[in-house]
């Protein structure tokens, strides 16, 4: 009887390996060759597709085992039973349009922007400037490629992403909810994804720069969202063409997964 | 009897171990057979960069950075590139085409050398490869990108970069994420569809996102700053000609006849078109007795002869070009003789005293007919764009012997004239 008992459960390994066959194929934890994702240790729960009926729908964990990001060089994993297995990107410019009325040489203009960034199942991200300076028929503003203060009197275009007293404007980013799930960072160097960082320029207050291309803002990990602020300065000198001039700031946010 | 049914109960007993066990075997290998999406791998380090956010710039053409490492070392010979609105699972049936969207119409042009991108080694070679849009959105708007190559590459997994440009993509329409799944094929023929994606060998997701855009706009106002003045601008700009008396000498030495006092006239402007400074009014008169207007480019060289006329230099360039003066009143037209060199107009020493000597003399001029009975004006100098200098005008007179006695005045105006 003994010996029957074996068999069964010998029999019963083989049919739960056979089970397990299903599983692999879905999801699969990573390796060379492999990957899995939503596997759950936990005590309990179930996905809005189960806890669900005709006018309500829920998703319910009960005594979660663990949360949050868990990363390597290579790979990473997050835990938690409201996870996702679909990258994201969110980039939210909000759209403004700024009138300054007519520039004087005696004074600054500035004018603010706002967009905020969150990525899910990545590496990491950058935004870059995607736009030229300023211009009006031929002439662009002059653009400060290094950081520097506003002189009224002397043609100038620049922007940074930090708090500023002369001028008034700007603001820090801000981590949302807070810098235990967000990351988003302007600080000189900071590094982003694949060897990425941010370009040195746009984080001291009171000095601004402008080159298209640079990178304003990165993160080097899955984050949640960062709400950053941009500052624009514009002088004028007594040579500066008349004219209106247009400026539209096309932002990038590049994650890498 | 009783051996025998232990010894057959043994054997059936190891039988069934042996064919249990030989079962877990094969349904274990049958666990790691080769299946198409198990053995794919997810690429790693993939991401596709834009070159505009704009959804306004639906219309324009916009570039698509793909890059990707690749997690197999495996034979390539296509790549599927598809951009859907729900989402970049692979094997999810559905892909949403996002609005407006389009990879470049049934031939999408793409890029595999690495002129956009020096950093990059060139893993799919610089040529071979063709583009092809599929899965029609709307008109000649297509959804999917496959490239081919029918030689393919083969590169390393883990470690080579696959990377390439889509240089003629329009953006969704609306602000928001939206996705592509990439996929890698060792045949030129994917079989590829959502949700049936085919044979692959690596694949993976990735999340982009149209913007909306932060304008900017501001106004210069048209500027001209002109200030005509001896001492600096806002006092008056009288000249007193002549010696310490203010009296015209025909007795002069050659290199210092006549006087002279410079005056000078600053300008500032914007206009983009540059500006133009008249010279207007009459010669030196007194009631009804004239000095000779110098005409162009008098070379006063023989004292007691009778001239007014002027020369002009730049004095202060600070913005832009130097004006450029109507060769009548440049001081050039003797040799090398210059307005600037040889001439002072710091209102106490006699410039003509450093006329120059030949055949380097300063030149002035007078164009009565122009300075005088025009309705602008003879012109002066012009700048050609938006500048910001200091100039000075030196005025020069001389009288011969029969000249008749009197106070000679003139009123000479300068008229900038801007273009923008």
């Amino acid at each position: 009887m003994q010996k029957w008992r074996k068999i069964v459960f010998i029999v019963l390994v083989g049919v739960l390996s056979l089970t397990g066959v299903g599983v692999v194929r879905a999801t699969t934890y990573t390796s060379t060759h492999y990957q899995v994702n939503q596997i759950l240790f936990g005590s309990g729960g179930c996905l809005s597709t189960v806890c669900s009926s005709a006018h309500y729908q829920a998703q319910v964990a009960v005594g979660e085992v663990g949360v949050g990001n868990t990363q390597g060089n290579a790979y990473q994993a997050y835990s938690g039973f409201n996870t996702n297995d679909a990258p994201y990107l969110q980039f939210i410019v909000t759209s403004s349009s700024t009138n300054l009325g007519t520039l004087s040489t005696s004074s600054v203009a500035t004018a603010t922007g706002t967009f905020s960034v969150r990525d899910y199942l990545s590496q990491g991200y950058i935004v870059e400037l995607a736009s030229p300076p300023p211009a009006s028929g031929t002439h662009t503003l002059t653009a400060l490629s290094t950081p520097t203060l506003s002189i009224p009197g002397t043609e100038q275009f620049g922007a940074n992403l930090i708090l500023n007293t002369s001028p008034a404007v700007g603001a820090i980013p801000v981590q949302n909810p807070s810098s235990v799930f967000s990351f988003g960072t302007v600080t000189a160097g900071a590094p982003g994804p694949n060897g990425t960082s941010v370009t040195s320029g746009y984080s001291t207050q009171n000095y601004f720069q402008y080159n298209n291309g640079d990178i304003i803002a990165a993160s080097n990990q899955s984050s949640g969202e960062t709400d950053y602020t941009i500052s624009y300065i514009t002088n004028i000198s007594s040579t500066t063409p008349a004219g209106t001039y247009t400026f539209n700031q096309v932002l990038i946010a590049l994650p890498t997964y | 009897m009783k051996y025998h049914q232990n010894t057959f109960r043994g054997l059936s007993y190891r039988g069934l171990l042996l064919t249990v066990a030989l079962l877990v075997a094969v349904f274990t290998l049958l666990q790691v057979q080769p299946v198409s999406k198990v053995q794919a791998a997810q690429m790693l380090s993939r991401s596709i960069k834009m070159s505009s956010s704009n959804p306004a710039a639906a219309a324009l053409s916009n570039t698509y950075q793909v890059r990707f490492t690749a997690e197999t070392t495996s034979l390539v010979k296509a790549i599927v590139v598809d951009f859907c609105s729900n989402d970049p699972i692979i094997g999810d049936a559905t892909c949403t085409a996002p609005t407006g969207f389009d990879v470049g119409g049934t031939t999408p042009t793409i890029v595999t050398s690495t002129v956009t991108d020096p950093t990059l080694t060139a893993t799919l070679g610089a040529s071979g490869w063709t583009g092809a849009g599929t899965n029609l959105i709307t008109g000649s708007q297509y959804r999917t990108l496959t490239i081919t190559n029918s030689t393919g590459v083969t590169p390393t997994g883990g470690t080579s970069v696959i990377a390439f440009d889509m240089t003629n993509v329009t953006n969704p329409t609306t602000t928001g994420t939206f996705y592509a799944r990439i996929l890698t094929y060792g045949t030129t023929t994917t079989g590829y569809s959502p949700g049936s994606e085919g044979s692959f060998i690596d694949y993976g997701g990735v999340a982009l996102s149209t913007a909306a855009v932060i304008t900017v706009t501001s106004k210069v106002a048209e500027a001209l700053t002109f200030c005509v003045y001896v001492g600096s601008c806002g006092t008056a700009a009288n000249v007193l000609l002549g010696d310490s008396h203010d009296v015209l000498s025909t007795t002069a030495p050659t290199t210092a006849a006549g006087a002279t006092y410079g005056v000078f006239y600053s300008l500032s402007t914007n206009a983009s078109g540059g500006a133009v400074i008249y010279l207007k009014g009459n010669t030196l008169n007194s009631g009804g007795n004239l000095i000779p207007a110098a005409g162009t480019r008098y070379i006063y060289n023989t004292t007691g002869t009778d001239f007014f006329g002027l020369c002009e230099y730049n004095s202060v360039l600070t913005v832009g070009s130097a004006p450029t003066v109507t060769s009548a009143y440049d001081g050039t037209g003797d040799g090398s003789g210059t307005c600037a060199a040889n001439t002072t107009d710091d209102n106490t020493t006699a410039a003509l005293s450093s006329i120059g000597t030949s055949p380097n003399y300063t030149t002035f001029g007078f164009t009565l007919a122009n300075t005088n009975t025009t309705t602008y004006g003879d012109q002066l100098a012009s700048i050609a764009a938006p500048g910001n200098s200091v100039n000075a005008v030196v005025i020069a007179a001389g009288v011969n012997a029969t000249q008749a006695e009197g106070v000679y005045t003139t009123t000479l105006q300068l008229i900038a004239t801007g273009t923008y």
